[in-house]
């Protein structure tokens, strides 16, 4: 008979997430990580009671964006001051320090699935991928390769 | 004098291609023949000395027993979604490699016998695929013989991730 103690002790502590942020749209994580830290995921969630948890957002420098957003969107940060802009998204890249990195228990699973690019794959993989067409009848393959650059 | 000139030129060339002699030596000589279907041909240049032989051989097409078996009583195109029960996303890169030459150009749909629609939905997702640079090993080469150091531009905003979503 479980009595589920440790789960008991989890919810009334502080836990540590992680959360990868490769190729996940800032966006679309956001309501995911607001979850846990509000403490929204717990059976004794109360808008009174303090109950949330710490998230580490990991490899945020090599977050996605949408389309052309990445250099259409403007983060909205102006202070209504004369000289003030709207500056754009950028990233930046820091080390998780290893007393945090102790911390973790669990993973926050992420939002968006991450493409795998062609350069990714081995030889092999792409070897025994299945063919959807043959070459037609009397077909004359360019076998000199990728074409010369226009001078 | 032009409009003579190309009368003449295409008076010459309705002509059956026996007629076509000079000095008793046919100057388009064609031969029709049949060979099995999946052959490719290979052209090979061959010089010795001032003699040029260009020769097409029928080479195998590497593609024996890879190509995929979907029942297709209907003739329908190799990416309908009909006959393989998935819509291609630009993510499927090893399907779109198959569609494009070594440096990334579209091969035309005589070849790869996809239907019109299908050829430009293809054109899209090729374009989405190599903007979210997935697609880095087919690209045509730098001139002077530069050599990239990444497979991603390193220019303001192409340096970051992007996807696409509505399709």
């Amino acid at each position: 008979m479980a009595h589920h103690r440790v789960q008991q002790w989890a919810t009334f502590a502080r836990q540590w997430w992680v959360y990868d942020a490769t190729w996940q749209c800032p966006f679309r994580s956001a309501p995911a990580i607001i979850k846990h830290l509000q403490g929204k995921h717990k059976p004794i969630y109360h808008p009174t009671n303090d109950c949330g948890d710490h998230v580490v957002v990991i490899n945020s420098k090599h977050i996605a964006m949408e389309g052309d957003l990445w250099r259409t969107f403007k983060y909205s940060h102006h202070t209504g001051g004369k000289d003030s802009e709207d500056p754009d998204l950028e990233t930046f890249s820091e080390n998780v320090p290893d007393e945090i990195l102790k911390n973790l228990s669990g993973q926050i699973q992420q939002v968006m699935t991450v493409p795998k690019g062609i350069h990714e794959y081995t030889e092999e993989e792409k070897a025994e991928f299945p063919a959807l067409f043959d070459w037609p009848q009397d077909h004359i393959m360019m076998r000199s390769g990728p074409s010369k650059p226009k001078q | 004098m032009a409009s003579r000139y190309l009368g003449l030129i295409s008076r010459q060339y309705h002509r059956p291609l026996k007629a076509c002699l000079v000095n008793n030596v046919p100057i388009c000589q064609q031969q029709f023949s049949t060979t099995s279907v999946n052959k490719l041909k290979e052209i090979q240049k061959k010089t010795e000395g001032q003699l040029t032989e260009i020769e097409g051989i029928h080479v195998e097409s590497g593609r024996e027993g890879k190509i995929l078996n979907v029942e297709n009583p209907q003739k329908l195109c190799p990416l309908c979604p009909q006959k393989l029960g998935v819509e291609v996303k630009y993510t499927d890169v090893l399907i779109l490699r198959q569609f494009l030459r070594p440096d990334g150009c579209m091969i035309p749909r005589e070849v790869t016998g996809l239907c019109l629609s299908a050829q430009r939905r293809l054109q899209k997702l090729v374009h989405r695929a190599q903007r979210s640079g997935l697609l880095s090993e087919l690209r045509p080469p730098l001139p002077d013989d530069r050599q990239r150091t990444s497979h991603k531009s390193n220019y303001k905003w192409r340096k970051y991730n992007i996807f696409y979503d509505d399709d």
